[in-house]
């Protein structure tokens, strides 16, 4: 069932199919000097998980994301995503839901866990202008992309280097926009994808009411600039800034010549411009993490417990880790060395799940 | 290597004064001197933080070795792409006329304050606290999930300096105080068989002078292991350790200690090692350890048996004080070129991280921890070269120019 509220729609699902749960454990538990500090997985199925899995609230809290801008409904994750920080729109959760008081609000959304070294930078020098990465739908103001284009390409007097990143295109302003560019077509996600970040100047971004958008985070983590409207996310993100600090630039009026104004900027000052750095200081892994257990009572319980602080830093945190799982908290948190984090279906999660008990027990943890 | 070994220290705690001290331990050195044969062919060359282009400007990386002069004299262009730490893996400080920097072991301002009156056409050298000990892997040299079979181990070369033979003598001394026989593993880093063919003289001496503190050599009282692969057998046998002792008076800052620390393996040393050497500053942090008050067996067994009652904490304790990331920001803020070029010395700074990706297309966490270590360390002048030329086809040629 797809849930549906004041807040917006989004794809939390509340009595998923076994087939469709998903686990993402963003931190592993870890145990050592006898103190557990619960681990961090995120979901659009919280719920259903805590309810198929018998023990997954001892060793896990869970963070519950809708993959867009509305309040997840889930009624037993310690975390909600609400994508960014907007006093407002918390007031008027809090106001609405005065039994849910005790479920905290995390103002990050699933592409601030874009990883960071899957998108990253290298020393491609850009080949490419402009990336577009969208789908042919409506919301994503493929016309403005077109025309902010074409604005741009007669100012400057040259033709613009054009890749758009799509499944498929058959709407009038998709057809015009593939006549655009220079390639046009799909890429696969962890292999070709960061390529052609890297290989473009910059990503343009015509969309208005969403979420945050991935390709955003992934053009950023790449070291590329954004280039999108001011009100981008404006519903969902109040008075935070649409892009981090000198991470691209943004068109101040909703239309064409606007949008064309901040492409040339953004082409004019690319040099100048630090995308990567902007976004790992609002966002990434770390920083969620982070957020999480200086929020979580029982995370700021379990780091007091081993008299430490409440941090991605801890070194208390990085020997249990090792001492639990065998990989230093930083590997665990970027997926390497084989480190597996993500599980689909019931009975994988069972078992990744499964996997993180038995670890808990060979580090000394009686349950 | 050169000077005189300062025997004297070996098997009697340093009572001073520390000046005197300090001159008879500056009077040795383990650096590859550029006059020695064959010194720059072994000269080390350990990089903390590679060349960089960072934005606009040209960062110099930073190397660690024992054999500073000898290097740049066969590698000159050195000196424009790297600033050098000289260490001389012995208690003293640095003989290199050419590094920018000495690791001096230990943070220890009245030894400084001696070492530049004394040496004032060296007094200009940044002096850094630190050791290459303490840039020990701490992925190689980790916990492992195995249990802890070894009663005590010693890591330890059978030379006179280390002081094996006591450390077996304490382990019979456990035995008469506590009702509880226990093995000594020692793991002596060189191969030989079982009649020790393989070891020289001096060795020999040793291992009879631990016959003589046990007994005869029996596997339930004293164990020896040969050679130990350092990346793969030796991490195990530190993890299986209940306790690592150190039987030492002087050293440079020995590595065994930080490298049972990191395998989560508490530690005992003597509390006169290093005792001018180190100033106020431990050995090694409280909760990672303990230190045997007098330097006898007796002392040695209660240090050991403290430890094997107690409960420690050594690589939290040796990591919040310690380590990889610590010692790179302490390297990077010794010098004006990265304070006043870098937005953070951090190892967290996402600039300096950038940067790497660009250049070198790997994280600064990774450089950090060697992984992969291609780029991160080198041996000789030959090797130095073909590591710079690898670094220059990431750079570009013109990037020091």
């Amino acid at each position: 069932m797809t849930s549906r509220d004041e807040d917006g729609v989004g794809a939390e699902l509340l009595d998923a199919p076994d087939d469709a749960l998903t686990f993402f454990a963003l931190a592993p538990p870890v145990f050592d000097e006898g103190v557990l500090l619960k681990g961090l997985f995120v979901s659009h199925t919280v719920d259903p998980l805590f309810e198929n899995i018998p023990g997954l609230r001892d060793l896990y809290e869970g963070v519950a994301t809708t993959y867009a801008t509305n309040y997840p409904r889930s009624r037993h994750a310690t975390f909600l995503m609400t994508q960014w920080t907007n006093a407002q729109k918390e007031q008027a959760f809090r106001a609405r839901h005065p039994d849910r008081d005790h479920q905290l609000l995390l103002p990050y959304g699933p592409a601030d866990l874009t990883s960071e070294y899957v998108f990253r930078p290298d020393a491609t020098e850009p080949d490419l202008d402009v990336l577009v990465v969208a789908r042919d739908a409506p919301e994503k103001r493929l016309d403005l992309v077109v025309d902010a284009i074409g604005i741009a390409s007669r100012r400057l007097r040259a033709r613009l280097k054009v890749a758009w990143l799509t499944a498929g295109h058959h709407s009038p302003e998709g057809r015009a926009l593939a006549a655009l560019c220079d390639h046009v077509g799909p890429a696969e996600y962890w292999t070709q994808m960061p390529g052609w970040y890297r290989r473009a100047k910059l990503l343009l971004v015509a969309a208005g009411d969403e979420g945050k958008s991935r390709a955003m985070a992934e053009a950023m983590a790449c070291d590329r600039p954004v280039v999108c409207f001011e009100d981008y996310g404006q519903p969902c993100r109040g008075v935070s800034p649409a892009l981090p600090e000198n991470a691209g630039v943004v068109a101040k009026a909703r239309d064409a010549n606007s949008l064309s104004d901040a492409l040339l900027e953004a082409l004019e000052i690319r040099p100048s411009l630090t995308p990567r750095v902007g976004w790992l200081k609002a966002s990434g892994r770390r920083a969620v993490i982070e957020t999480c257990y200086g929020q979580s009572l029982d995370a700021r319980r379990a780091f007091a417990h081993a008299g430490s602080v409440p941090s991605v830093r801890s070194v208390w945190l990085d020997t249990a880790c090792w001492k639990t799982h065998g990989h230093g908290f930083h590997d665990v948190v970027h997926e390497r060395e084989g480190v597996v984090s993500l599980a689909t279906g019931l009975a994988s999660v069972k078992e990744l799940v499964e996997s993180h008990r038995a670890a808990l027990v060979r580090a000394g943890w009686s349950g | 290597m050169r000077g005189r070994y300062p025997v004297d220290y070996f098997h009697k705690p340093d009572e001073g004064p520390p000046e005197k001290s300090w001159a008879h331990f500056d009077a040795y050195t383990n650096e590859y001197l550029p006059d020695e044969p064959d010194a720059a062919d072994k000269a080390d060359f350990h990089v903390v933080l590679p060349p960089l282009r960072y934005g606009k400007t040209f960062l110099k990386g930073i190397y660690l070795s024992q054999g500073v002069d000898a290097l740049q004299a066969q590698v000159p262009q050195l000196r424009d792409w790297f600033t050098s730490v000289a260490y001389s893996m012995w208690c003293s400080y640095p003989w290199s006329e050419q590094a920018d920097g000495y690791l001096t072991l230990y943070d220890h301002p009245e030894r400084e304050a001696w070492f530049r009156r004394t040496n004032p056409t060296r007094a200009d050298k940044k002096l850094i606290g630190l050791h290459d000990a303490d840039w020990t892997s701490e992925y190689v040299m980790r916990p492992q999930p195995i249990p802890r079979d070894l009663d005590v181990l010693t890591v330890a070369r059978l030379h006179d300096l280390k002081n094996v033979p006591l450390i077996a003598k304490a382990v019979r001394e456990y035995e008469r105080l506590f009702g509880q026989r226990i093995v000594l593993t020692v793991v002596v880093g060189k191969p030989f068989d079982v009649n020790f063919d393989g070891l020289d003289d001096h060795e020999r001496g040793q291992v009879r002078a631990i016959e003589e503190a046990v007994g005869p050599l029996r596997a339930d009282r004293v164990r020896f292991i040969p050679l130990a692969n350092w990346s793969q057998d030796l991490p195990k046998l530190y993890a299986r350790a209940r306790v690592c002792v150190l039987g030492s008076l002087i050293e440079g800052k020995n590595r065994s200690l930080q490298e049972a620390m990191l395998c989560d393996t508490p530690v005992v040393c003597f509390a006169d090692y290093n005792r001018h050497v180190r100033g106020p500053t431990p050995p090694f942090p409280p909760e990672a350890g303990v230190l045997a008050e007098t330097f006898d067996a007796t002392s040695l067994a209660h240090a050991m048996r403290r430890v094997h009652e107690g409960r420690f904490t050594p690589r939290r304790a040796y990591l919040e004080v310690s380590g990889r990331a610590r010692m790179f920001e302490t390297l990077l803020s010794a010098f004006p070129h990265y304070r006043d070029r870098l937005v953070s010395v951090s190892a967290d700074d996402p600039w300096l991280d950038a940067a790497m990706w660009r250049c070198y297309g790997r994280s600064l966490h990774d450089f950090i921890h060697a992984r992969p270590w291609d780029l991160t360390w080198a041996r000789g002048a030959a090797g130095v070269t073909a590591l710079l030329q690898r670094m220059r086809a990431h750079l570009g040629e013109e990037a020091a120019s």
